[in-house]
């Protein structure tokens, strides 16, 4: 989501040449379907010199590339509708860049970047495409652990325990995004 | 001592079809404890010289520098970025941040400037007297969101003043007030900055603004100065008919100069409704065309000849016509009288027994009949 932010900024705000590239180059990994981004991945990271294949960091960096087009939607939605004099007051204050995000737009997008957080997280718990292509012992997600047990070890009574474990906990999350804002923003205070 | 200076300002967009040149070559001077007012249209480029003054955009070209230091030089290839200029500014919308209640918003700058670290009672404190120079005593724990307009405006300009900053920037900051509250903000920004001695440029369409509050204004039409002047000679001394025609409604007539070889700042000008003593700079040539401004409020109407005043020392010109329409404004009768082929707008005394088709005499002295170029 922080990766997200900052493209919302480039595109939205930055005023860069060819701030919009990165906004648009996530939008073009919606159009790829799972299985390839992960043998893309297999292929960059068994040949780079990067110890991460076969950890979870793989499967991390898989998902953030495969959610970023939708996180990357939110943040620029929201960021759109923050009137710029609002981060020009902050500098005229005489703060820095990074103050400004800290204090002044990320407060404010607050509540949009929460839900884009739990929208990409119940995403990526019941994912399995990603995780079944990438998954050693070490790494093994629900996702593809219920596709083993399924699968390879026809253990249904675990396999659907966990699957409904995984669906109360995607549809809490759900109905906490479903909220309105006054309520998500208090539940976040306590 | 002159606190900022402008040297040849020049801002260019590049819009999709093309260049703005949305400031040109704009140059002045700013004295210390001046208020000074950048006044024009929408789109004259008076919004882009203040941002270009705060550095939250960057000229094109030219030169600025603030209170002895340079913070922009084009030549030089060297800017002062925003957050490092000593500078306080309101914004036409306020920019109150809603997260924050008003304590927060007016702190901010002291927390978070660039400048040393204060300590916590001293924020407290300097946070207290600032609220306390716009009227907003113990609103501290007020959420932003709860103000009303005036109130954001008051924490604005707070929070501008926090930092006791050398040079403090208004753009437009009264436009969104309704109009009684936007005469009363007028009245206590002027008089806070002037009582505070701190210098202000402020960015305003609205001509009566600028006419009350400045020491000065910079009339700028098409991203290019046209007149620097105090109020007084901006309205009574316009250097063309684009500047009398924004300030204040001004009648117009083309006419022939001729100057009047005894007095040099007088002459004779041949307009459609006759010959007019008028008043003029040393520039006008004989044979010259320019157009006559009259302020419909010089003009004086009779309904008979015989009470035409004669004053002597001046010189007065009278002309005849009759009433065509007549509005009644309350603490003032606007009429337009047909005078020939003219309209002339008349602004009088709403006692003033007038009714349309009357045949009325109005008179109006030479000192205003200014000329303006054509």
């Amino acid at each position: 989501m922080i990766l997200a932010l900052l493209i919302a900024w480039l595109s939205v705000r930055s005023g860069f040449r060819g701030g919009w590239f990165p906004d648009r180059l996530t939008m073009l990994m919606v159009s790829v379907p799972g299985i390839v981004i992960a043998l893309a991945l297999i292929f960059v990271y068994t040949s780079l010199p990067l110890p991460i294949y076969g950890t979870i960091w793989i499967i991390i960096i898989a998902q953030i590339t495969r959610f970023l087009a939708y996180s990357n939607r939110v943040m620029s939605a929201s960021y759109l509708q923050i009137h710029c004099e609002l981060e020009e007051a902050s500098d005229i204050s005489g703060a820095s860049w990074w103050t400004t995000m800290r204090r002044i737009v990320l407060p404010i997008l607050w509540p949009a970047f929460i839900r884009g957080w739990l929208w990409v997280f119940i995403h990526a718990l019941r994912d399995v495409t990603l995780s079944l292509m990438l998954f050693v012992v070490y790494n093994q997600t629900i996702g593809a652990l219920m596709w083993q047990l399924w699968m390879d070890f026809g253990d249904y009574g675990f396999g659907a325990a966990i699957a409904v474990i995984l669906m109360s906990v995607s549809l809490g999350l759900s109905l906490l995004i479903a909220r309105p804002t006054m309520s998500l923003k208090a539940a976040e205070v306590k | 001592m002159i606190l900022l200076s402008l040297r040849l300002i020049n801002k260019t967009f590049i819009v999709e079809r093309g260049e703005v040149h949305a400031v040109c070559d704009v140059s002045l001077d700013i004295e210390e404890g001046e208020f000074f007012t950048l006044l024009g249209p929408s789109g004259c480029g008076k919004s882009t010289t203040l941002r270009c003054i705060a550095g939250l955009e960057t000229p094109t070209s030219g030169e600025i520098s603030l209170g002895g230091g340079l913070v922009y030089s084009s030549a030089r290839g060297s800017v002062v970025p925003v957050y490092q200029r000593d500078i306080g500014m309101v914004f036409q919308s306020y920019a109150i941040w809603p997260h924050m209640n008003v304590f927060e918003n007016v702190a901010y700058p002291l927390k978070y400037g660039s400048s040393n670290r204060m300590k916590k009672e001293e924020i407290r404190q300097r946070v207290s007297d600032s609220l306390s120079l716009v009227h907003l005593e113990g609103m501290e724990n007020r959420s932003a969101t709860l103000l009303s307009g005036g109130q954001q405006q008051r924490v604005a300009l707070a929070r501008a003043l926090v930092r006791n900053p050398k040079l403090l920037l208004l753009d437009e900051p009264l436009s969104n007030l309704d109009a009684k509250l936007r005469e009363e903000m007028r009245t206590e920004l002027c008089e806070l900055v002037h009582r505070l001695g701190i210098t202000a440029v402020y960015v305003t369409h609205d001509q009566l603004e600028a006419l009350v509050m400045s020491d000065r204004i910079a009339v700028m039409h098409e991203g290019r100065l046209v007149q620097i002047a105090n109020s007084h000679d901006i309205y009574n001394r316009p250097v063309n008919a684009f500047v009398a025609g924004f300030i204040g409604a001004t009648n117009f007539l083309d006419g022939r100069f001729k100057r009047d070889s005894n007095k040099g700042t007088c002459g004779v000008t041949e307009t459609p409704i006759g010959t007019l003593f008028c008043s003029a700079g040393a520039e006008f040539n004989d044979g010259q065309v320019v157009k006559i401004a009259l302020r419909p409020e010089t003009i004086q109407v009779e309904d008979s000849k015989d009470k035409v005043p004669s004053s002597p020392g001046k010189t007065m010109n009278v002309f005849e016509g009759d009433i065509e329409i007549l509005d009644f404004h309350g603490d003032s009768l606007v009429i337009r009288v047909r005078v020939g082929e003219e309209l002339i707008q008349v602004k009088t005394d709403p006692d003033q027994q007038l009714h349309v088709g009357q045949h009325v005499y109005l008179v109006v002295s030479q000192d205003h009949c200014q000329a303006v170029p054509f």
